[in-house]
């Protein structure tokens, strides 16, 4: 029973090929099997996944990052035996549970508490299983009032939260979760986070993919970076976040960055972003890091838009992050919408920054927290400082020194 | 092989809730609800009735029509309605293969058992017309109980091969219509079997539906046995492509969830 492997991954030289192009009609078959005999053709070949070799511990939490098409998907899908390897073994030990989607067969016309007994049957319980948790799970899902009403009636968050409260008691040693919490309001949120973290506490070995950083960084022990499906950097999460951070910047294009420039066909477009000194009215690109920094974001919502929040970096010319900035912080209940032609500035006092040159980067993100659906960068600017040895480091901070003899 | 057996049996509680789910859902926004099981049936012999004993008089052996081919009608939509809907629910429930893993045989599974409460339902308007005609059933209706069972095995076997293939092929979904009809014919529904030539009983009989129909209708409403040796042969036939059509199921299983 209390097998010590029980919540192990193994992954090793794990390769996952897709064929595209035309499939699934007997037309198709023909030529299909004449291309296998001349199996040279590999155009139509994507290899989702090249050669991941990884091993988690039992009680670990793992996030996986990495932009859009990496493979994330493809390793959870390959974990719950949905789909499997070209090449190479997995082990997984113990039941595992998905949260891909949540509420999967759930069927409009059934209640909810039909629902729940199919649901969990399809997760794996057994029917007696779910009658013990039922209760619970209604209560979990707080649609006590609604549980014997058809779901088709049910919002979109109610059916999620019907969905999670089903996935959430399925007791698994090994748990993925992929980007499901960008439904739901933040209390519902707030309480698959909470209870995610009671499961991490019980042991069960937690596979995490999101696109929110933060999320990630509370969650996770330990990260892996995939890019175009072979793993990146694994590590320490918050070094392979910071990894993944100057890589999204040096590659302009890709990943988050081209949800961005969806964004900005969208209704929210940040024009520019300007440095500038308060209470100056000169034009510089030069300023003293002794003295107060401003940025001022200047946006245009050709509809009124809640946001998620504003994550405002400054980056060192050799792509170092040196700070950031986040509007979900700040306590300003009026940055949680834009609407109009506006500005939003804020000021670093003082700049305390070394002496270099910076950019800083402005990026929105919708309400859910994992869309950047706006985003610009400011023109380049320099920092100084007098000194010597001041251009050494991120920045320069205010020290106080003291001297005792004993 | 008991690997996967020992899956299914894992999630038992899976088809029997997702066979309920299939009725359920079938019948909760239909206007006239389990009426559909029987209407069908019923239809069909009532066109039959009016075609082939008013129109075209076919020897029946002195059997009335109605019940002639309403006892085979009853499992035959059983059968067909199986296939039906067994056949495509595979990529009927694309959304689920490709998010869950269950195993997979439990969808074609819950299809062919829906349609046996189908069956059960409209089975009982033939008790009420056997009642209706005087037929007295006899011991030999205990065969409808292996007969069943050999014609469920059909079933299930033909589906496993059907869902797996229009998983691959799509256009598979046009062939079933045409496959359901044509076995029709191939089967005695419309006619006795004793019209089909003596030079043709064999490979006539290859079709396992031929013994099981006319099984039916001689221990129903005759009180004899079916054709034993008939049986056999389809007994033989329908292992033969349960066994098929399970390990091809199982084979291709892996690559479901990439290709639908």
């Amino acid at each position: 029973m209390n097998n010590p492997l029980i919540g192990t991954i193994i992954f090793d030289g794990v390769s996952k090929r897709y064929r595209l192009g035309t499939r699934g009609t007997l037309r198709g078959a023909v030529t299909a099997l004449m291309r296998r005999e001349r199996s040279g053709d590999s155009q139509r070949d994507f290899w989702a996944l090249k050669d991941v070799s990884f091993r988690i511990e039992p009680g670990d939490s793992l996030g996986l990052i990495g932009p859009n098409g990496a493979g994330k998907t493809t390793t959870l899908k390959l974990l719950s035996n949905i789909t499997h390897p070209t090449s190479g073994h997995i082990v997984a030990v113990g039941r595992t549970s998905s949260l891909i989607e949540l509420g999967a067969g759930f069927h409009p016309e059934l209640t909810g508490r039909e629902n729940i007994f199919l649901n969990g049957a399809i997760l794996g319980l057994s029917r007696r299983e779910i009658q013990r948790k039922l209760d619970e799970i209604i209560a979990f899902s707080e649609l006590e009032r609604f549980i014997d009403t058809p779901v088709k009636r049910y919002s979109s968050g109610m059916y999620v939260r019907l969905g999670f409260a089903v996935a959430a008691h399925v007791e698994p040693d090994i748990l993925l979760v992929d980007e499901v919490l960008a439904v739901g309001d933040s209390s519902f949120r707030h309480r698959c986070i909470t209870h995610m973290h009671n499961l991490q506490k019980k042991g069960t070995t937690v596979i995490f993919v999101s696109h929110n950083m933060h999320l990630i960084r509370s969650m996770c022990n330990a990260a892996l970076l995939l890019i175009g499906g072979q793993i990146h950097v694994a590590g320490p999460t918050a070094d392979v976040i910071s990894t993944y951070e100057q890589w999204l910047i040096e590659s302009p294009g890709t990943g988050k960055r081209q949800a961005a420039v969806a964004g900005t066909q969208g209704n929210l477009i940040l024009k520019a972003v300007d440095i500038l000194q308060p209470d100056t009215t000169s034009s510089t690109h030069l300023f003293d890091s002794r003295h107060p920094l401003m940025m001022r974001i200047r946006y245009h919502a050709i509809t009124p838009q809640p946001i998620g929040r504003i994550d405002v970096r400054i980056l060192r010319d050799d792509s170092t992050l040196c700070c950031t900035a986040d509007s979900s912080q700040s306590g300003n209940g009026a940055l949680a919408d834009l609407a109009g032609v506006g500005t939003v500035e804020l000021v670093y006092s003082p700049a305390q920054l070394t002496s270099g040159t910076y950019t800083a980067i402005v990026q929105i993100t919708d309400v859910s927290d994992s869309v950047v659906i706006a985003s610009v960068q400011s023109a380049p600017f320099s920092i100084h400082i007098e000194g010597v040895g001041q251009d050494r480091g991120v920045y320069v901070p205010q020290v106080a020194w003291r001297k005792s003899s004993g | 092989m008991f690997k996967h057996w020992a899956k299914l049996y894992q999630y038992r509680d899976l088809l029997w809730l997702w066979t309920l789910r299939e009725i359920q859902v079938r019948y909760k926004q239909s206007l006239l609800g389990v009426a559909w099981a029987v209407l069908q049936p019923l239809a069909l012999m009532t066109i039959f009735t009016i075609v082939f004993s008013r129109f075209v008089r076919i020897d029946t052996g002195g059997i009335p029509y109605p019940i002639f081919s309403y006892v085979a009608l009853v499992p035959w939509t059983f059968f067909s309605t199986s296939l039906n809907f067994g056949i495509a629910s595979l990529v009927n429930n694309m959304n689920l293969v490709t998010k869950i893993y269950f195993p997979r045989e439990i969808l074609p599974l819950a299809s062919v058992g829906a349609a046996f409460v189908d069956f059960l339902v409209s089975a009982v308007i033939l008790v009420g017309m056997m009642l209706l005609y005087g037929v007295t059933p006899t011991w030999t209706s205990l065969w409808i109980v292996p007969l069943l069972m050999l014609q469920i095995g059909l079933a299930i076997a033909v589906v496993l091969f059907g869902a797996a293939f229009l998983v691959f092929f799509r256009d598979v979904r046009f062939v079933v219509p045409l496959l359901t009809q044509v076995w029709m014919y191939a089967t005695p529904i419309i006619y006795p079997a004793s019209s089909v030539p003596p030079r043709f009983r064999t490979l006539y009989f290859l079709n396992p539906m031929a013994g099981i129909i006319d099984g039916y209708r001689r221990t129903l409403l005759l009180g004899e046995l079916p054709m034993l040796d008939v049986i056999g042969l389809g007994l033989v036939v329908t292992l033969v492509l349960l066994i098929s059509g399970y390990v091809f199921f199982k084979r291709s299983e892996p690559v479901f969830a990439d290709l639908i």
